[in-house]
């Protein structure tokens, strides 16, 4: 058995709310896109750099619950030929409530109280206004980790940053921006990996 | 002579527990006692395992060799209990107590029980001539299978939860698995040895041999959408058979995609993750080092036990939550929930089991992990669009709709293995209007919860002290369970079968399968068909909680499948109906005999109801409780029911049974 990570970290702990949320995973049979029902690192720290163009930040998320889902189905339109495509339905959740732990750097220590940003896709289409409310500041001390279900994804080149260490890993891919053209799949642990973590991060129930 | 001809054939170590024990003992050592006019015995291999597999105080006979050395210890292993099971003063149970099915009355004469009289010369002379043929396995179970169903392992009231069938296969099982994994003593020292210094040797193996209990499960990460993805299934009906394959002396239990293995502690599952791999499939595993006396199949149990407590505490939240005024709830949430799920009793009670369990992880006598094939770093895109593991490098066309998809090649490869369910394709070219999608879940920790609380129940009935310490449930009663969970979702399907048509239902897998119906009232007859088979085979869960859960989606033939599998493939509840666009049903299993005798037969008084609650939920249930309406008295049944089962499941069934 490997020993524990014996850091201290801090993250400052928010309070998510979005009236439409769709995190798309990719789409399927080229008509369907459904959604996931977590926050991947990936989104909240792209979100988070976009809106105050900042390099170093790093943050996860989690629902922690939805009212219901719902389905918009739309067609998109080829703007040269202008003819529509085949139509897309996508799955999307309806008045989301979650987490989202920041971790405390140089460059996230003067975030504001309250973060108006959207998240995930179908931005154009009115879809992932989301406000943040700090509601404080987590830290983490030595050896203070939990074990249980992972609530969220995460690449594996940040598990570090949020002290999470796999038992029983769920592997996937998130895709990491390279550039404004270019991307890259990254390794990641996703939800449902066993894991010792801080308790934000663990599914209250084993 | 052959190999075969040489074996002890452990399968039939306890043939003699078919004659009576008022005649000798089971292992022949005092044959023929007072009978006469019987055969004498030829010795063959097949009568050492019979007359050696004992070494006790009681038997003068003890293992004469390495093989019924062997053949002792997986005799054990293989019992239904610990043998610590005594009820005194009671005769013995000859006839099969099914925890979740017991008989309707016991029977104390062996005779009675297997239906032939057990201390016939005739009888004995037709067993002692069997064996003394040196028969085959498949013989021996072709000829007295029937019997061995029947009869008991161990007569002893309490111990009788298990069939001889069941312990003959698995004895035979772990024999096979200890037979090269137990270090290799000689035979002439066994010829040498005392009595007691074999006990003694056993007693040491017994107690110092470590095996490894492992419960793995398979999954796929592919999301199939078209009906062809649907051959994952046909994949991972094929994995588990190559599993079995490679490992004929370890798999103990089969699920719909999990098993339950017994290997020696340095297995890597290296053989595993080369079958998974060629699939782009991976399993999880969890394992726990035990010694061979205390074979318990079950590696997680401290997170059984406190999945178990958490379950309590959810539902002493729930009592104490429902006593505070609507009004006031919220405010007492936070304080509730710390009083129960913090600083309660069951709260300190799991605290203690997961320090324990750390410490067992600490010091490696559990564990868990995943295997994968190949994980690269990073994959330029484009990633598959199915499995979203893999680097797509292959383009699929739909000729019908003109779509491109980008696939790996793995999952390329089982989309092009065809259409493995040809009526699901046909279903789709027809129109169908909907298919059902059915699947039954066996949950394995619920299952051992619940069998625990049922042995508990009968040592309590028999009078046995200390009913919870010693009921332990051991492999024998899962395999014993084994043989009826197959029954059930055989006669599950076969009932399907006669009341839709056999062109109407698509097996994709013995515990999934999917059915063309007319009309969305066909989920009504399709819970009537379930209920009354689960109540046949397991009605005893039905008093306390089911491991057996039922998931049944309803779509149109053309819905996105990956949407009706990620609800199939987690059921919360015991029942649970989804019907795409309408809404759920959610039930205990003990609930369905009720539900599903509401009384709506009305359709326009259900197509009312229904229209209300799309405009809007509230003024639905409100109109339901409006005596000025003037469908009130009518609606007295619908009235019933939601304060019996939710406002949300009687409407989901109201929309079903309007339809």
């Amino acid at each position: 058995m490997q020993k524990l990570w014996v850091i201290d970290m801090e993250y400052f702990h928010y309070e998510l709310h979005s009236e439409t949320l769709c995190i798309g995973e990719r789409i399927k049979k080229g008509t369907f896109r459904p959604t996931i029902e977590t926050i991947p690192y990936t989104q909240i720290s792209g979100a988070l750099k976009a809106y105050f163009g900042r390099q170093e930040v790093h943050a996860v998320g989690s629902i922690v619950e939805y009212e219901s889902k719902d389905y918009f189905t739309y067609s998109p339109r080829n703007r040269i030929t202008n003819v529509s495509k085949i139509p897309i339905t996508t799955e999307y959740l309806i008045n989301v409530r979650g987490n989202v732990y920041i971790l405390k750097n140089k460059e996230t220590e003067d975030f504001p109280d309250e973060i108006e940003i959207k998240l995930g896709a179908m931005r154009t289409k009115g879809f992932g206004y989301t406000i943040l409310r700090k509601k404080g500041l987590v830290e983490v001390r030595n050896g203070q980790l939990d074990f249980g279900k992972l609530n969220t994804r995460i690449p594996i080149e940040h598990l570090d940053k949020f002290l999470i260490k796999p038992v029983k890993p769920q592997y996937g891919y998130l895709i990491k921006p390279l550039s404004l053209s270019k991307a890259v799949y990254v390794l990641s642990l996703f939800e449902g990996s066993e894991v010792y973590a801080p308790g934000f991060l663990i599914e209250k129930r084993w | 002579m052959n190999k075969n001809a040489q074996s002890i054939k452990p399968e039939m170590h306890d043939i003699g527990k078919l004659i009576d024990s008022f005649l000798f003992k089971h292992n022949f050592e005092d044959y023929p006692g007072k009978l006469s006019g019987v055969p004498e015995i030829k010795q063959n291999p097949v009568w050492e395992g019979i007359i050696q597999h004992h070494c006790t105080e009681r038997d003068k006979e003890y293992p004469k060799s390495f093989s019924t050395f062997v053949l002792s210890i997986a005799d054990s292993v293989a019992s239904a209990t610990s043998r610590h099971v005594e009820a005194r003063g009671k005769p013995p149970r000859y006839n099969v107590y099914k925890l979740w099915r017991p008989p309707a009355k016991c029977v104390n004469d062996l005779s009675e029980a297997i239906g032939v009289n057990a201390r016939s010369p005739k009888w004995v002379s037709n067993i002692v001539n069997f064996v003394n043929k040196n028969p085959s396995v498949e013989e021996f179970f072709k000829i007295f299978g029937k019997f061995l169903k029947i009869r008991a392992e161990d007569a002893t009231p309490g111990s009788n939860i298990t069939s001889l069938w069941t312990h003959s296969k698995l004895t035979a099982l772990i024999y096979n698995f200890l037979l090269g994994y137990l270090e290799k003593v000689s035979d002439e020292w066994f010829k040498i040895a005392a009595k007691e210094d074999i006990k003694d040797y056993i007693r040491k193996i017994q107690k110092n041999t470590n095996i490894k209990i492992v419960r793995i499960k398979i999954n796929f990460p592919q999301n199939p959408v078209r009906v062809r993805d649907l051959n994952v299934f046909d994949v991972l009906k094929e994995i588990k058979s190559e599993i079995l394959e490679k490992y004929p002396n370890n798999v103990l239990f089969i699920g719909f995609d999990e098993m339950l293995m017994i290997t020696p502690i340095n297995e890597n599952f290296e053989e595993i993750r080369k079958i998974v791999a060629r699939y782009g499939f991976w399993v999880e595993f969890t394992e726990r080092i035990q010694n061979l006396d205390q074979p318990y199949p079950d590696p997680e149990k401290p997170i059984r036990q406190i999945k178990r407590l958490q379950r309590i505490q959810q539902k002493e939240f729930e009592r104490q939550m429902a006593k505070i005024p609507p009004n006031k709830r919220r405010l007492a949430e936070e304080g509730v929930r710390k009083a129960v799920f913090e600083k309660g009793k069951l709260a300190k009670e799991i605290n203690r089991i997961k320090a324990e369990y750390f410490e067992e992880v600490k010091r490696g006598v559990c564990g868990k992990s995943s295997i994968y094939a190949e994980l690269p770093e990073k994959i330029d895109p484009p990633i598959c669009e199915l499995c979203q593991m893999k680097k797509a490098s292959e383009r699929w066309e739909d000729v019908e709709s003109g779509i491109t998809e980008l696939l790996c090649t793995d999952c390329f490869n089982i989309r092009k293995r065809g259409a493995k369910f040809p009526k699901l394709d046909d279903w789709e070219k027809e129109g169908a209007d909907r298919v059902l999608w059915i699947k039954i879940h066996l949950d394995m920790n619920e299952l051992i919860n619940v069998l625990e609380e049922l042995y508990a129940e009968y040592l309590r009935e028999l009078g046995i002290g200390e009913p919870e310490k010693r009921a332990e449930i051991r492999f024998s009663v899962l395999s014993e369970f084994d043989w009826d969970y197959r029954e059930f979702l055989e006669k599950f399907k076969r009932n399907i079968i006669e009341k839709f048509g056999g062109d109407n239902v698509q097996e994709i897998l013995e515990e999934f399968i999917s059915v063309r119906i007319d009309s969305l009232r066909d989920i009504r007859t399709m819970l009537g068909i379930f209920n009354t088979v689960f109540t046949e085979v397991f009605p005893k869960f039905k008093e306390k909680y089911s491991p057996i859960k039922l998931g049944i989606v309803c779509a149109g033939v053309k819905h996105p499948f990956l949407e009706c599998w990620r609800i199939l493939s987690n059921l919360r509840t015991e029942v649970k109906v989804a019907v795409i666009g309408k809404g759920e049903i959610n039930l205990n299993i003990s609930q369905l005999d009720e539900f599903l005798e509401i009384n709506v037969r009305n359709k326009a008084l259900l197509h009312k109801f229904t229209s209300l609650s799309e405009i809007s939920h509230r003024l639905a249930e409100v109109t339901l409780y409006d005596r000025e309406d003037r469908d009130y008295r009518r609606y007295k049944s619908l009235r019933e029911a939601v304060k019996k089962f939710g406002f949300q499941n009687v409407l989901t069934y109201a929309k079903i049974m309007g339809d």
